[in-house]
């Protein structure tokens, strides 16, 4: 069991080591664009799509943290 | 909000995890300037009262204060990779020894003027990744080529790539270029001669630097000078570049003293490898002297400027408040102005260039493939980071916690000490994070916010926070461990750390002299 673990943890590892650059330049464009998109959906009212917005501004962050 | 310990702790939080994070935990700036944008905006809704528009509109600040300084950077890479593939870096870098047999001239050849030229063209850690295995190549030692390398180019931070930190410290304190420039360079033009002064030494020893102190004098004085005249006319863009071109320059003249020339090995002179003797130097320098006349020429002619200043897409936004009162005015977000801009200028360059080095043949194929690979590559991970951190220090201005930071900090050293803390406080933020871009984005409006409190002149204070980041920027890990690993001391950065803090505290403390002698006076 301990084993399984260890092995998934490290595949994962290596896995995020291979897509480093892909998983920043993702970051990066979530990271420019949301903003933009919370700004015109406050604008235009449309809350819900500033919360979804916002929520993937958090990704990019979470995978700058994991991945920059 | 109330001062008091336990909010000032809380305000000061998301940039103690950038502190811990890169300092304890050796992280990047991207990862620590991301887990720190989750602090700042937790501590900025749990407790200092940010709502969710408030939060929404603060990041959408942060966006257009980000894309004004990435613009830079991406072109600046771009500029450089693009004469860097050429061979145009490396002709540079052989051709100047040539002139001089003295090593310690040699030294400060390329260990203070062309890092400094280098850091006002690139930046970003190629002054030391070049200058660094060029020094070794000359018989220093790779310690000593670090060291030279790294100090040589403090002064050059802040109006080099293209003057990228001080286009932040304008964004983020909202204040023009005009009034923040003159003081900035005084305080920056000055740390030269130091730098140089420190450059020479760790060449030469001290039979070295008293040799060559006349000549370190004079450059100093020609680059402090240029600079000055260029960043307090609007070029701030070319600060640095044309402060260490016009050092070059001098350096040139100065060689051909006999006292500095000394007799030039045949074997120096021979030293180019095949591919070099094809290369001319003028047309080698051309992606740089096309840049100059660019920047130039275009802010001769008004008419061409304001024809390119028309597009500046902006957004709007209202007035914000938190829980307890702390207001932010409706005011407009930062212009972006797409063809005017210092980066747009960056671009024309970069094309002008690329032609003229494709037509001299200077490309092998591929190249273009492999230029734009190394500039995304070097770009993207360093705008996660300014992505990350403007964000933070966007929330932390709205939400108050600057202003708090700043109320605790006068409150704590007053008006007499508070100008001889500064640069410290600007050379801190560029150790912890790398850079004196960074250092300005997460302490300028502390720093402001505090020379208002302190009724301290804002500009002086500011001039010294992106004067300390310069000089701070040069003592950063990152930055070490880059001129290290291109010299082969990967095992040894702690010893050559711990030379480069001892050095390169002179010139910050130089700085905070000098501005505690310029508020004494009413500066």
């Amino acid at each position: 069991m301990m084993q399984k673990k260890t092995s998934a943890r490290s595949r994962i590892l290596a896995w995020r080591k291979r897509h480093r650059y892909a998983l920043q330049v993702a970051a990066l464009l979530l990271g420019v664009l949301a903003p933009f998109a919370i700004y015109l959906s406050i604008v235009s009212g449309w809350s819900w799509l500033a919360w979804v917005s916002f929520f993937l501004l958090t990704a990019a962050m979470l995978i700058t943290a994991w991945a920059g | 909000m109330q001062l008091t310990l336990l909010n000032w702790l809380l305000a000061l939080s998301p940039v103690l995890v950038v502190l811990v994070l890169m300092l304890g935990f050796r992280w990047g700036g991207s990862k620590a300037g991301a887990v720190s944008w989750f602090a700042a905006i937790l501590v900025a809704v749990l407790r200092f009262g940010a709502g969710p528009l408030l939060i929404g509109f603060s990041q959408a600040k942060a966006i257009l204060l980000t894309l004004d300084v990435l613009y830079i950077i991406w072109t600046a890479l771009l500029l450089f990779h693009i004469a860097d593939e050429a061979g145009a870096v490396k002709a540079i870098g052989q051709a100047l020894p040539r002139l001089t047999a003295d090593h310690t001239m040699q030294g400060l050849l390329l260990g203070w003027l062309f890092a400094s030229f280098l850091q006002g063209m690139g930046g970003f850690g190629v002054p030391v990744a070049v200058a660094a295995p060029l020094l070794v190549g000359l018989g220093f030692s790779p310690v000593q080529a670090v060291i030279m390398a790294c100090i040589g180019h403090g002064w050059a931070v802040n109006f080099g790539s293209l003057a990228t930190s001080f286009q932040t410290l304008m964004a983020v304190t909202n204040l023009p270029g005009e009034i923040l420039a003159p003081q900035s360079s005084l305080l920056l033009g000055s740390s030269a001669f130091a730098c140089g002064g420190i450059v020479a030494f760790v060449a030469g020893g001290w039979k070295g630097l008293l040799r060559t102190l006349p000549a370190v004098l004079v450059l100093s004085a020609v680059m402090g000078i240029t600079q000055h005249l260029l960043v307090t006319n609007g070029l701030w863009t070319l600060g640095a570049t044309g402060g260490a071109m016009a050092g070059l320059l001098a350096g040139f003249a100065i060689t051909r003293i006999p006292f500095y020339r000394g007799k030039i090995a045949a074997s120096v002179g021979s030293s180019r490898d095949e591919n070099d003797q094809h290369r001319s130097l003028w047309v080698a320098g051309s992606a740089y002297v096309v840049l100059v006349v660019l920047a130039f020429g275009l802010n001769l002619f008004p008419p061409i400027t304001a024809a390119l200043d028309k597009i500046q897409p902006t957004l709007q936004f209202p007035a914000l408040q938190t829980a307890y009162g702390w207001a932010t005015p409706a005011e407009a977000g930062r212009k972006i102005n797409l063809f005017g801009h210092p980066g747009a200028i960056l671009l024309y360059a970069s094309l002008i260039a690329w032609f003229i080095y494709k037509k001299a043949g200077y490309y092998t194929p591929g190249a273009g493939r492999r230029i734009l690979d190394k500039m995304s590559r070097g770009a993207v991970n360093s705008s996660l980071g300014i992505v990350a951190m403007v964000g933070m220090a966007v929330v932390m201005s709205h939400s108050g916690m600057t202003n708090l930071l700043a109320q605790g900090l006068s409150q704590s050293f007053g008006r007499a000490f508070y100008p001889a803390i500064a640069p410290f406080i600007g050379a801190l933020g560029a150790f912890i994070t790398g850079s004196n871009n960074n250092s300005n984005v997460l302490f300028a409006a502390l720093q402001m916010r505090t020379a208002e409190l302190l009724q301290l002149s804002v500009t002086l204070i500011l001039a010294s926070q992106t004067a300390g980041g310069s000089l701070g920027s040069i003592m950063a890990p990152a930055k070490v461990i880059v001129g290290c690993s291109t010299v082969g001391l990967g095992d040894n950065e702690g010893v050559v750390m711990g030379k480069i803090l001892a050095y390169g505290l002179i010139p910050v403390a130089w700085v905070a002299v000098f501005t505690l002698i310029l508020a004494g006076g009413g500066g």
